[in-house]
This record gives C-alpha cells, structure tokens and sequence, in this order.
C-alpha cells in the first residue's frame, strides 16, 4: 500500500503573537512573576494550537495553578540550598551529593507532565519511565563520558533520544526509534571535523590579527581576546547549528508509531541562518523582535516536518487518564533540560 | 440561535467527526452530526479562553472536545450567557491596539526603572542589613583567591609599609569604619599600577602603583577613591546587583535563550558594567569630600587618574564596555563637583 504524505503547518503569525507577549510580560512584572504560570502556558497554547497534522491541532491543557505550584517549591528549595550553602560552606558538597539520586525522578516527572498535558484530536501523549533506566542515562552516561574523555558522548546523547521516544505514547500507540549508535557517532564525527577546520581557520586569523594589531613593544593589543571571541562566535554557531539539525533530523526520521512514519527535512543553512539572522535582529531591536524571530524558528521548523502512514489517522486509542504534578515541570524548565521529541 | 460549524472528538478515540452546534436562548445546546444528534447545556459545557485566532476548544462533561474556527460566535455565546469574564479581557487586552502600545510603554517603563532604581535600591538595602561579618567573610575568601591567581609579594621595604599604613589610620579616621582598615601591598605583572577595595576594610596597593606615584599625596588620593568604595560596600552591593541582573534577565528574556545566549549575555554584561562605572564616580565623589577635609588639593587625585590611564594605555572611546568611566570624563565629573 502506498503511504499517504501529510505535512505539518504552522499558522501562528508574528503580529498577533507579539500582542500577547507584550501583555504577558507586562502582567508577569505587575503581579511580581505570579502571572508568569499563566504566560508560560498562554505562550505554548499558542504554539500547539497553531500547529496543524491534517486539519487539526496540537493542544496544550496544563493546568497554570500546577505550575505556579511547582514555581514556588522549586523557589523555596533554591533559597534552602542557597542559604544552607553560605551558612555552613561545607554542606554544599553533600546538598548536591543529596541531589543526585532526585534528579532522574526530576526528568520523568517534566517529560511526565509535558506530555500528559500534550494532546491532539483530544487523545493524550503519555510518558511511562523506569526510575533506574533514568538514573543510568542521566547519571551513569555522563560519568562515562568523563572517564572516556568525551568519547561516550555521541552514545549518551542516543540513549537519550532513545529514553525520551520509546517512553512516549500518544494514547495507547507506543513511539519508537530505529537510529543506531553508529549513526549518532557519524553525525559527531564530522561536527568534530568542522570544529578542527574552524580552529585552525581562527588560529590562522589570530595570527594575522596578531602581526597586524599587536602592539609595537611586543605587548598584547588588549582588544585581541574580544575580537577573536567575535570572530569564532559565528563558527561555534556553525557547528552547533550543525549537529542541532542533524541528530533533529536523524531521530525524527527514525521515529515511529504504528503505521507512521516520521519525517523531518531540517537543512543547516537554513537552521544556522535563522539563528544569526534572529540574534542580529533581537540585538538591534533591543528584544522587541523577540515574538517574531521565535515565531519564524517554529514557522521552519515545522515546515520540515511530515509523517508518512499506512493507515489512516482515526485508529489511535486513548489511554487510562493518570495524574501528573507540575513540579516536574518546573525543576525540568529550570534546569534547562532539553525536552523533546 | 446561533449555529456554527465545528469539529467533534469523543475522547477515546482520534476519530474526528464534522458537526454543528446550535446554542439557544434557552442555554439548550444541540449537537448535530450526519449521523446523530443529542443536546447539551451552555452550564455543562467549558468553554476555553480565546487566543488570538487559534481554533477555540469547548470541552464536555464525558471527555469529548469540540474545535471551531468560528471565535467571533462563541465570543458572542460568552457574552451572552455571562462566560468565561475574567479571560475574554486578557484577550480584549491583546487585541487592542492603544493597550498594548500602552503595555509596551509600561514594560519598557517598568523594565528601566527596575534596572535604574529597583536592583540598586535592592541591594543596597540588602548589604546593610547584613551582618558585617558576612562581608568579612567574603572579602577573605577574595583576598585568598587574588592571592593565588594575580598576587606575588610584595617588594617594598617594611617601613615604607607600616608608614604608608598609619597615614591610612589618619585618613580614615571619624569615619564608618574606623580601625577596620588595612592596608596590604602586593607585586602583580598582571594587573600593573593598580589599587583595590576588598569588601570589609582591605585595601591592596600594587608596587607598580607606588613605582607610578609621583609623590605621597597621590598615593593618599587612590586610597580615597578605594575607602570610598569600602565605605560605600560596593563590593557586597555589586555582587548583590550582578546576581540579581542576571535573574532579572535570564526570567525576562529566559525562554530565547536557545535562540541565541549571545542576546541575554550582552544586556547583561551592559548593565553590569554601567552599575561599576556609577560605584566608581561614587568613589570618586567620597574621594574628593575626603581630601577637601584633609586639605589635600584634588590637583594630585586627578593627576595620578592621568597617569594611570597613561600606564595602562586604555582605550577610553570604548566607554559602554569599561567597568571604568572614561578618565577625562571622571576628571570634569571632579571638577564639577568643586564649583
């Protein structure tokens, strides 16, 4: 049976969304942060309910109260550890020792929350983790990389992906991923090519730079560090633009749910153009080009995504409905946590 | 009557099934698809807030959603039935114009004043409720820190020291802190001429400074400047400012900060810098006050600025990076004062 293409579209439109940005921001700052909860899922209503898969959209339903919840919590043991950790200095090791063992029940609970809050033709997305997989990707990976000086990396960066997919659900229909740990390597090996060329292109320009501004006694020009920081900033752009597109792309293409097949057609032009494009512009318009250059990055990267399916759309079955707290949530925004299919 | 097309899904599977809802005066609401109908009430239905012009979700009681592009028509049921009051005017705010060109203003407004005023007042409220031994505290673990990284002994003879030392004690009499100073002498090839404040009554003189130094009362006119900022706890204060600029900017510009870290970092450091420039002509300011009383002339406070700008060959076009206002700007400011 030929498999039917359907593209996702993104609807949302600068204008509009800079009206509700402004007001958002300005009602968080008059209320003192309190109406931050509600901005934050005004602003990600916006995004889900713009992007449209076959006459329908995407749905975000979290609940601003559960998140300003998790806010405060979140607050309360920031000012617990910030004061135990100027009181008695030597605690703070042992805080952070304390830590550990919470943080991969941390991620479960944000990827919990998000997706539980997620839905599309009113069917929920789901998460369903074990703690200990979790403690193994997010804490034994990273120790791994520091013994093996990096080069478990691109594996801790799959296992990750692997995590976050095939612990996904949308009603009862489980995600998927096929990529292989080699393909993972490919892509950080020739990012790592890159990185040498750029190296060696910003060493062979300190060095003119070098003979031509360096001051006459032989002395640094004091400039130099900054202008050379200015010059490599656009290279690490590049290769981070780079691997960005890449594993987007390769996990997303390997991503799968019965009878679907996912598609994401990201360049690194493209992607690496928007985001010195939007930095520009942010920087010259002191922020308020803000709505619109996230509003372009979502407009792209969404125009490159497509699914291919065998079936058709309506056989999806919803899930038992299950509680998700928004604490989770909230530590995962703070730490910063990258989140995402 | 109002009847607007629409979306029906059951909740329990992804099937989606075009309908009609038709609202009465009554509060009677039908459902009608190709293959059935069966009717509800306005009071069971939850209507969400609008959002711009995205497809609006009515949810049912059993679970089951329904999407309509048709928001004018259910803006009008709202109103009509008295619903949803409080989120149909976030969405009146962000439609009209006039708020939120007057929103904008208010942020901007709002956003100046808390980095003009609210931030500093902060915390210098916050450093004088401190007890003094925090910033005792803080200035020991610096010193410790600037010993290992910038600082190797100094050269100067021991009597040179304990002089220079007793004419900081005369200097820093009847003042906040009085028999907390100190003064310290390190050699640095890092730093060159230089002199610095260390929160809770350090104050550290390199040999290059002294070498500088063309006599005595210049010497006195840095360690003015470096009480000034003691005096004033700019130290704890700019430690206090920096943490909080940086929350302040990471929660206004936070949710870019993948776009780029180069537009949250640049404000930032922009911010930073126009606060250590204001804390230096306040020191510069308690300087002169300090060498009226002394009747030391400001002559020698201006001339050593000159010669330590001459020392380090500093730029002073680049005025909106420099931790230091430029120095003939400083200078004028000194003047100024005078008249």
């Amino acid at each position: 049976m030929q498999p039917n293409h359907h593209p996702f579209e993104f609807h949302g439109k600068a204008g509009e969304f800079f009206k509700i940005w402004i007001v958002n921001i300005l009602l968080s700052i008059i209320t003192l942060g309190i109406y931050s909860a509600w901005a934050k899922v005004r602003t990600r209503r916006y995004f889900y309910n713009n992007t449209y898969l076959m006459n329908a959209p995407f749905d975000y339903l979290a609940d601003p109260v559960k998140i300003l919840k998790g806010r405060l919590l979140v607050l309360a043991f920031v000012i617990i550890y910030v004061a135990i950790a100027a009181l008695f200095p030597e605690a703070e090791a042992v805080l952070i020792l304390l830590f550990i063992p919470v943080f991969p029940w941390v991620i479960i609970k944000a990827l919990k929350f998000n997706w539980y809050n997620s839905a599309y033709r009113n069917i929920l997305f789901h998460f369903n983790a074990d703690y200990l997989k979790a403690l193994w990707v997010f804490i034994g990976l990273p120790i791994l990389i520091a013994f093996t000086f990096g080069l478990a990396y691109p594996y801790f960066v799959k296992a990750r992906k692997q995590f976050v997919i095939d612990n996904s659900a949308y009603g009862t229909s489980r995600f998927e991923i096929t990529a292989t740990t080699n393909q993972f390597y490919a892509v950080y090996g020739k990012a790592l090519l890159i990185l040498l060329a750029t190296l060696l292109t910003v060493a062979g320009f300190s060095y003119a730079l070098w003979q031509g501004i360096g001051l006459t006694d032989g002395s640094i020009n004091p400039a130099l560090p900054a202008i050379l920081l200015l010059l490599f900033y656009p290279f690490l752009m590049l290769v981070y633009g780079y691997v960005y597109t890449q594993i987007t792309n390769l996990s997303i293409n390997h991503t799968f749910l019965p009878h679907i097949q996912f598609e994401s057609r990201l360049e690194t032009g493209q992607i690496c153009w928007l985001y010195f494009t939007n930095a520009l512009a942010i920087i010259v318009s002191l922020g308020l080009l803000i709505p619109w250059a996230k509003i372009r990055m979502a407009r792209y990267r969404i125009a490159c995504l497509s699914l291919n399916s065998t079936g058709d759309l309506d056989q999806f079955i919803s899930a038992e409905a299950e509680q998700a707290e928004g604490i989770g949530e909230e530590v995962g925004d703070f730490l910063d946590i990258d989140i995402g299919l | 009557m109002i009847s607007v097309k629409a979306l029906y899904y059951d909740g329990k599977s992804s099937v989606q099934t075009p309908v009609e809802l038709v609202f009465y005066e009554s509060g009677k609401v039908l459902i009608r698809s190709d293959a059935s109908q069966w009717d509800s009430t306005v009071d069971r239905l939850s209507i969400a807030a609008r959002l711009g012009n995205t497809r609006r979700n009515i949810f049912l009681s059993d679970g089951s959603k329904i999407e309509t592009d048709d928001n004018e028509a259910i803006d009008r049921v709202c109103r009509y039935f008295n619903k949803n009051r409080p989120q149909s005017l976030l969405h009146s705010l962000e439609k009209n114009r006039t708020y939120v060109l007057a929103a904008l203003l208010l942020t901007a407004a709002t956003i100046w004043a808390g980095i003009e005023f609210g931030v500093p007042l902060a915390a210098k409220t916050v450093a004088n409720s401190l007890p003094a031994h925090v910033e005792h505290k803080i200035g020991k673990e610096a010193l410790i820190k600037l010993d290992d990284w910038l600082f190797s002994e100094s050269t100067i003879g021991k009597g040179t020291q304990a002089e220079l030392n007793r004419q900081l004690q005369q200097l820093t009499a009847h003042t906040l802190r009085e028999h907390l100073y100190r003064l310290l002498f390190r050699n640095s090839t890092k730093m060159g001429a230089n002199a610095l404040a260390i929160p809770g009554g350090d104050i550290i003189l390199t040999d290059d400074l002294l070498d500088l130094a063309e006599n005595n009362e210049q010497i006195l006119a840095v360690l003015a400047h470096e009480i000034g900022h003691i005096e004033h706890k700019h130290g704890l204060r700019s430690l206090l400012q920096n943490s909080l600029t940086a929350l302040f900017m990471a929660g206004l510009l936070g949710d870019i900060a993948s776009v780029t870290s180069l537009s949250v970092a640049l404000p930032t450091v922009l911010v930073e810098t126009r606060y250590s420039r204001q804390f230096e002509l306040e020191a510069d300011r308690y300087a002169v006050e300090l060498l009226d009383k002394q009747n030391i002339p400001i002559e020698h406070f201006t001339r050593i600025l000159t010669l330590l700008e001459q020392s380090h060959g500093l730029n002073p076009e680049f005025d909106y990076l420099s931790s230091h206002p430029a120095t003939d700007k400083r200078i004028g400011t000194i003047y100024d004062r005078r008249k």
